[in-house]
């Protein structure tokens, strides 16, 4: 019996669910490994049987909040795809003000009648058995993903920082012409997209493991920074504070 | 014999002619202050002999980032077949440094059992040395590497007006000279160049003993506080293992395709200042902190590879240094380690 896969999205540009839809040669091989049985962005039929659940968006309403538990009642395995889902990502950019602020901003007066609370990542609601960080997520490891469930493998996150697959690209450091980046920091597994097409690191995968932030914020400050140009590139996609919600 | 020279025409001729019989790579300059790189050649004048350091070393033509080791088939029954991908290439402007690098690869790949897909592709690798431009990072003299007298077929000696003395290693150096017009060198030439390779050997960046003696301040060393120190702001972003020319440590990963009938076994660069690295599959790292992993990589350059194989696995090249961000330098390590068998404080590197 083939896994049966939903994708659901939250708060996001649902992007990474594009991105599922985007592996255009490979989604016949991707059919004969699993069943999609619900995802709004590419299907009309609908199920609550699922097997594996592909999460994107950060949860940033009450109504989130309910529908992740349900998801998470629903399906075996609950895997959050993409910053949005897995740390929150630029939504929690939000978070450092009053959420009443926040509608003011966006929409001004008529912003009262939305519900919006401080967003989280899918993990900080429910248990969640992987994730696939990135925005959007890479298609490969997306890809990987489904080939190791499927296998009945665990699936991993690569450790090493994007720094390594720079040099393994044969990249010259971006450092060396006038940029900052994240990469020394930064999770790999996107096989350093960004530097290798001229732009730098963001750190859109989240931190490795154990980075070492102080030496980086030394670096950045060492390469002309102020502080708070240092924090802005900590921030951008990786500002999720527990303390904050 | 009489010492030969090559001006720049015959230099753009040798390259022409080269061209013809194998992918010709050689340094080309690189967006970014200071950054060059090893690429095919397309344009001969678009070759950059005077360079201080390459980003990668010419060591990812025999022992590339990624290579397939292995094809395989589950279905309808399983069949396996080695994968050795190898073609003639010809590496031309190779400093002295990374040249002594090739040579260390070719120990440690053939010491135990020979990697048939590093020698495949050394066997098929032509080599023009070209000598080089130091710069602050660089240590060669320290490491004894400043200059080679083998590992290459030919070698250039720049004059300083675009020709080069020309120094022929092999047979097959010989043979890449046919046709190509030379003349012979002036005394004045030849004492130029000498006068050269005696000031580089006199480098700069220094360690504080002899070369000969570096496994011996590593002894006992191991708890010594020079790691943690040096660690400190280290990343372990694995920059400077990637980037090594004498590093050759690699993951192997088995990719099965999306059909699951069919697949590779890929080698991967890796190295031991990745976090990963000496993480086991219980889930256990032998070297969880950032001074191990340091005081490992160093203790393998300087004093387990140096006392096996009789030779330092480093060859001051400097492109660890040069490409950390925060430059933790070897130099420094070893001056300091050095201080501490003579029971004093470090003068630094």
């Amino acid at each position: 019996m083939k896994p049966r896969v939903a994708v659901f999205s939250f708060t996001c540009c649902e992007g990474c669910s594009l991105t599922i839809l985007e592996c255009e040669n490979e989604l016949l091989d991707v059919l004969n490994l699993v069943t999609f049985v619900r995802w709004r962005e590419a299907m009309t039929e609908t199920s609550d049987d699922i097997d594996i659940a592909f999460v994107d968006g950060s949860i940033s309403t009450h109504d989130d909040v309910r529908k992740i538990k349900q998801i998470r009642e629903m399906a075996k395995l609950v895997i959050p795809i993409g910053a949005c889902a897995y740390n929150a990502g630029l939504n929690s950019l939000k978070n450092r003000y009053g959420m009443a602020q926040v509608k003011e901003m966006v929409y001004g007066e008529d912003g009262a009648q939305f519900d919006t609370i401080p967003a989280r990542p899918v993990s900080a609601v429910v248990p969640v058995d992987f994730a696939l960080p990135g925005c959007p997520i890479d298609k490969d490891e997306f890809l990987r993903t489904v080939r190791d469930l499927a296998l009945g493998k665990t699936p991993k996150l690569p450790d090493s920082p994007v720094c390594a697959e720079c040099k393994r690209q044969g990249n010259v450091c971006v450092f060396t012409k006038g940029m900052k980046c994240m990469g020394p920091v930064a999770r790999g597994g996107c096989g350093a997209l960004c530097p290798s097409f001229g732009d730098y690191c963001e750190a859109c995968r989240g931190f490795v493991d154990n980075p070492n932030e102080n030496s980086h914020k030394e670096t950045l400050a060492e390469y002309g920074l102020t502080a708070a140009e240092v924090m802005n590139y900590f921030s951008l996609f990786n500002s999720y504070d527990k303390s904050q919600i | 014999m009489t010492v030969r020279v090559i001006d720049k025409h015959g230099v753009r001729k040798l390259v022409e002619k080269l061209q013809q019989e194998a992918k010709v790579v050689a340094p080309h300059r690189r967006e970014g202050r200071d950054q060059w790189s090893f690429q095919e050649v397309t344009d001969p004048d678009l070759i950059c002999l005077e360079y201080t350091t390459s980003c990668l070393p010419p060591k990812e033509f025999a022992f590339p980032p990624r290579e397939t080791l292995l094809r395989y088939q589950r279905e309808p029954e399983f069949a396996a077949e080695a994968v050795i991908q190898s073609e003639p290439i010809i590496l031309f402007g190779v400093h002295p440094c990374d040249i002594y690098a090739l040579e260390s690869l070719d120990i440690a790949y053939c010491a135990d059992h020979g990697d048939p897909n590093w020698i495949a592709r050394r066997q098929q690798m032509r080599l023009v040395g070209v000598d080089c431009i130091p710069d602050e990072w660089c240590f060669c003299a320290a490491m004894g590497t400043a200059t080679v007298d083998s590992g290459y077929d030919l070698f250039l000696n720049n004059l300083g007006d675009g020709s080069y003395l020309v120094e022929v290693g092999t047979e097959a150096g010989e043979e890449m000279l046919e046709g190509i017009e030379l003349r012979e060198a002036s005394a004045e030439e030849i004492a130029h160049v000498k006068k050269r390779l005696t000031q580089r050997v006199k480098q700069e960046r220094k360690i504080n003993d002899e070369t000969r003696n570096l496994p011996l301040h590593f002894s006992g060393k191991a708890q010594s506080e020079v790691w943690e120190k040096h660690a400190e702001r280290c990343y372990s972003c694995g920059t400077c293992v990637l980037v090594c020319p004498t590093c050759y440590c690699f993951d192997v990963v088995d990719e099965v395709a999306l059909t699951l009938k069919e697949g590779t076994r890929e080698r991967i660069w890796d190295g031991c200042m990745l976090e990963s690295f000496a993480e086991v599959a219980s889930g256990e790292n032998f070297r969880e902190e950032r001074a191990q992993r340091l005081r490992h990589r160093h203790f393998r350059k300087y004093a387990y590879l140096f006392t096996k194989y009789g030779r330092p696995f480093c060859c001051g090249c400097g492109r660890c240094v040069r490409q950390c961000l925060v430059h933790i330098d070897p130099v420094a390590i070893i001056n300091d380690l050095i201080a501490e068998s003579k029971g004093g404080v470090s003068r630094g590197a």
